[in-house]
């Protein structure tokens, strides 16, 4: 009897602890801020050499990837290598300047072609001298080049033909101290600098 | 009959029915609630800005425009209304007419504009932009109006748009929601010179100054361009010889008839190289306002000279020291902008080309005489002739770097 007596009192308080409490929780979310943006720790274009402007506390608006069979090579064989581009989010860009530097004394490149899906570049050139692969791309239409949310654009390719023994890198450059060479793409309207996220393609070159 | 236990029971009942009332009720009043946990917040974020968004430059008594651009952060997010306020320093800027309305020329989708200007340290245009009779249709990135200054003295300081006192306001299809919050708010600056300049009297150089005489040209500029005579396109000199380095000098050139492709060919006379001591063994370094900076080691260059200094000679006497000829090998234009908001950096790359590509989709022109960056032909706007002449600039400049 007792035990019944505490039940029919307990379960009722339960009901109003547990409205309570929603209608608590109810209120906090309408109060909630937005969580801060994911920003990567290694964004290129605001590393020293690079003259435009970044807001530090913009998210990464694209990914570039080097893409290859493989990066086993052997000397004198040649190789397709890859730079693609992943969309972040939706970005309409104005213009882009993109620079892979490789090892010259290591690789020839050649065969540098673009995508016809993206717009030739105004200026392209691999630069044996340099070890540097240019493409400069202007978009002059209003709204300019743009790239959505998880959109893959395959932005050139070129041939490598290793040429020695070793372990070497072809990377994205963001700028010597010169402000040289500095990879960057261009927000239309804003002409900020968009923050954006590189990987480098490791190549080991074993014997033939 | 009513006995301890019997008190008891009909506590409890009635402490039991209390209680599950008050669930019940609350329960329903819950449920009775939007479960939109977005309700009270925004439908969009949007931004508010004026371009151009670096140094705007006016001179005493000249007006231009400067435009306010709203983004409502999405394509269903149509713009109905905003209200900012947009201040300055009222002792070198002002508005242009008397009549504040008449210095706001809004977008045709608006139909009213409500504008007061309210005075204290900083003057502020408190405007409201409206679509009253139309439907709202403009969303995304467009520019709502044109307000037109007028350089009042001699000074420099921002436009700021004052984000606590902005809002927008929107036709949300679908929604009760019409708030679009602002994300950023971006101003610009301005620069206000004197309308003449003074000449400077000058002392004569010590005996034994070299003089640097030559005539060059700006590539793309006809003779007939009205927007790059005189202190509006000075040019930067710099010479080198034997591992010394002359400080930079400024001159302003004057025009001197055409070259072979009827380009504006400019001359500077007997500049006297106070600093520096070398006389032969010489290169030359120029650069423009909106310029590369080039180097001319020999008379007469007509190509890129790659040898390290140079062969150029000249003397300290005003009737021997020779007018050097880089005429044929014109001065690259494109070095507008280092940064968004920056000056020039010396390097022609797609931050300057969305600079000039700004101010061509905007059709910024100045009056003749008048300085505008993007102009790199000097015709006094900024057109598809300068966004030419940056490309031409960009492949010559990065096939010599590359």
């Amino acid at each position: 009897m007792k035990d019944n007596e505490i039940l029919k009192l307990f379960i009722p308080l339960v009901a109003v602890v547990v409205i309570f409490e929603s209608v608590l929780l109810v209120s906090k979310l309408t109060n909630k801020t937005p969580s801060v943006p994911r920003t990567v720790n290694n964004v290129s274009v605001n590393e020293a050499g690079s003259s435009a402007q970044v807001s530090e506390n913009k998210p990464v608006a694209l990914d570039l990837l080097f893409g290859t069979k493989t990066k086993e090579m052997k000397v004198g064989q040649s190789y397709a290598v890859e730079v693609d581009m992943l969309g972040k989010d939706n970005y309409s860009f104005d213009g882009a300047d993109l620079y892979v530097k490789y090892d010259p004394s290591a690789f020839n490149v050649s065969n540098l072609s673009f995508d016809s899906k993206i717009p030739k570049p105004t200026f392209s050139k691999v630069s044996q001298q340099k070890g540097m692969v240019v493409a400069n791309y202007l978009f002059p239409s209003q709204n300019g080049y743009r790239i959505a949310k998880n959109e893959f654009a395959s932005v050139m390719k070129f041939d490598v033909t290793p040429k020695k023994l070793g372990n070497f890198d072809f990377e994205i450059t963001t700028g010597n101290q010169d402000k040289e060479s500095a990879t960057m793409f261009i927000e239309s309207v804003t002409s900020q600098a968009l923050p954006f996220s590189s990987n480098k393609l490791n190549v080991n070159v074993l014997n033939k | 009959m009513f006995n301890s236990n019997n008190m008891k029971k009909i506590n409890y009942t009635a402490v039991f029915w209390v209680l599950t009332s008050m669930a019940l009720i609350g329960g329903l009043a819950l449920a009775s609630q939007s479960q939109d946990t977005r309700r009270g917040a925004a439908f969009s974020a949007g931004r508010l800005m004026l371009l151009p968004n670096d140094k705007i430059s006016f001179t005493v008594g000249q007006s231009q425009n400067v435009q306010l651009w709203v983004n409502s952060g999405n394509a269903s997010a149509n713009v109905d209304a905003i209200r900012t306020n947009i201040c300055f320093n009222k002792n070198f800027l002002n508005l242009n007419d008397p009549v504040v309305e008449n210095n706001i020329k809004q977008d045709p989708a608006f139909d009213t504009v409500i504008a007061t200007l309210k005075d204290g340290n900083t003057q502020c245009l408190d405007l409201s932009i409206l679509s009253v009779s139309k439907k709202a249709s403009k969303n995304g990135l467009f520019k709502i109006a044109d307000i037109t200054f007028k350089g009042v003295g001699t000074g420099s300081g921002p436009i700021d748009i004052i984000k606590d006192k902005t809002e927008i306001s929107g036709d949300n299809a679908g929604s009760l929601d019409k708030t679009i919050s602002i994300d950023s708010v971006t101003g610009t600056t301005f620069e206000v010179t004197p309308q003449t300049s003074v000449a400077v009297p000058t002392t004569p150089p010590p005996a034994g100054t070299p003089l640097l005489s030559f005539r060059f040209a700006y590539a793309g500029v006809k003779a007939n361009a009205e927007c790059s005579i005189g202190a509006k396109w000075p040019v930067k000199i710099m010479v080198r010889g034997n591992g010394k380095i002359s400080k930079a000098y400024t001159a302003i050139p004057t025009l001197d008839g055409t070259n072979s492709r009827g380009e504006a060919v400019y001359k500077v006379t007997n500049l006297a190289l106070t600093d520096f001591d070398q006389k032969s063994g010489l290169a030359v370094f120029l650069k423009g306002p909106e310029h590369a900076q080039m180097k001319y080691g020999v008379n007469a260059q007509a190509s890129n000279y790659t040898k390290a200094d140079g062969e150029i000679t000249i003397t300290a006497d005003a009737s021997t020291t020779p007018i050097l000829d880089f005429t044929n090998y014109p001065i690259m234009p494109g070095d507008v902008r280092g940064s968004a908001s920056g000056g020039q950096d010396g390097i022609i790359n797609v931050v300057d080309f969305s600079y000039i590509k700004q101010a061509v989709s905007a059709r910024s022109t100045v009056p003749a005489g008048g300085g505008l960056d993007a102009d790199l032909n000097g015709d006094c706007m900024a057109n598809t002739g300068d966004v030419q002449l940056f490309k031409n600039s960009l492949i010559e400049k990065q096939d010599q770097l590359y």
